[in-house]
């Protein structure tokens, strides 16, 4: 083993880890997952005006999101390395969540303060909008941090 | 004086070592990915990763039936133990041939 082999080695190590990375940096949701997410986030607002029970319909809503997951899967050709997934890289998507959180939350509570008919659904309709539209944002400033990251 | 890194033949040669290297940077990968990104066909990339999971390097889990059969492949616990070993005594070359 001389130093050339082992510097080429070491080129093939690098080129390997960059193919996966770019392979997970150039991944997107696909649309149907997003539309299906966000009929989700509407679906469960609205049932919320009419008096269904609100913890069945949190089970409903985390059941729906489990059952996207295994389609989504089927689709996924890598998953990264715990290692290289850190908070770091992945801090716009939990971002986005937590903002759709508290799109719905102050405006359900705007809109009840002002009597507005309907709040959850309109909360709702808010709420799936913000997610969908912040979301092709957030997936590319994590790919960029991924790709800065290898 | 802290051991040197090993030095794995079986990982080193230079396919296997594209196989590994693209495995370690993955929890797992589909097999017609690491088939597609290193140009191989499907029975170069079986026959390498036969090797390694003869090794004890590499995992294979096939899922579903018919068209959608696919097959994930995975770095085991030792293949990527001989993975960063084999990287650290690459290294360990290069640093020593640089220092001379």
């Amino acid at each position: 083993m001389d130093f050339d082999d082992a510097r080429a080695g070491m080129a093939d190590i690098q080129a390997g880890q960059a193919q996966a990375v770019r392979e997970a940096a150039r991944w997107r949701w696909p649309r149907w997952y997003v539309a299906a997410t966000a009929a989700l986030m509407l679906g469960v607002s609205m049932a919320m005006d009419f008096g269904q029970d609100a913890a069945l319909l949190i089970v409903v809503y985390c059941c729906g999101v489990s059952l996207l997951q295994i389609p989504l899967a089927a689709r996924t050709r890598i998953r990264l390395h715990r290692s290289r997934v850190t908070l770091r890289v992945n801090w716009p998507l939990g971002a986005l969540l937590i903002a759709v959180a508290g799109v719905y939350v102050l405006a359900r509570m705007a809109l009840g303060a002002v009597g507005a008919p309907l709040p959850s659904t309109l909360a709702g309709v808010l709420m799936a909008g913000v997610y969908a539209a912040g979301l092709p944002a957030a997936q590319q400033m994590t790919a960029r941090r991924l790709l800065a990251a290898r | 004086m802290s051991p040197l890194p090993e030095f794995d033949e079986l990982i080193h040669a230079p396919t296997r070592l594209s196989i590994v290297a693209l495995l370690a940077a993955a929890e797992w990968a589909d097999f017609t990915f690491v088939r597609d990104s290193l140009d191989l066909s499907d029975s170069a990339l079986s026959k390498q990763i036969a090797t390694l999971e003869q090794a004890g390097y590499v995992t294979v889990r096939k899922t579903g039936a018919g068209r959608s059969r696919r097959t994930h492949l995975r770095l085991s616990p030792r293949g990527r133990q001989a993975f960063r070993a084999h990287a650290a005594a690459l290294q360990q070359i290069i640093a020593a041939s640089g220092a001379t």
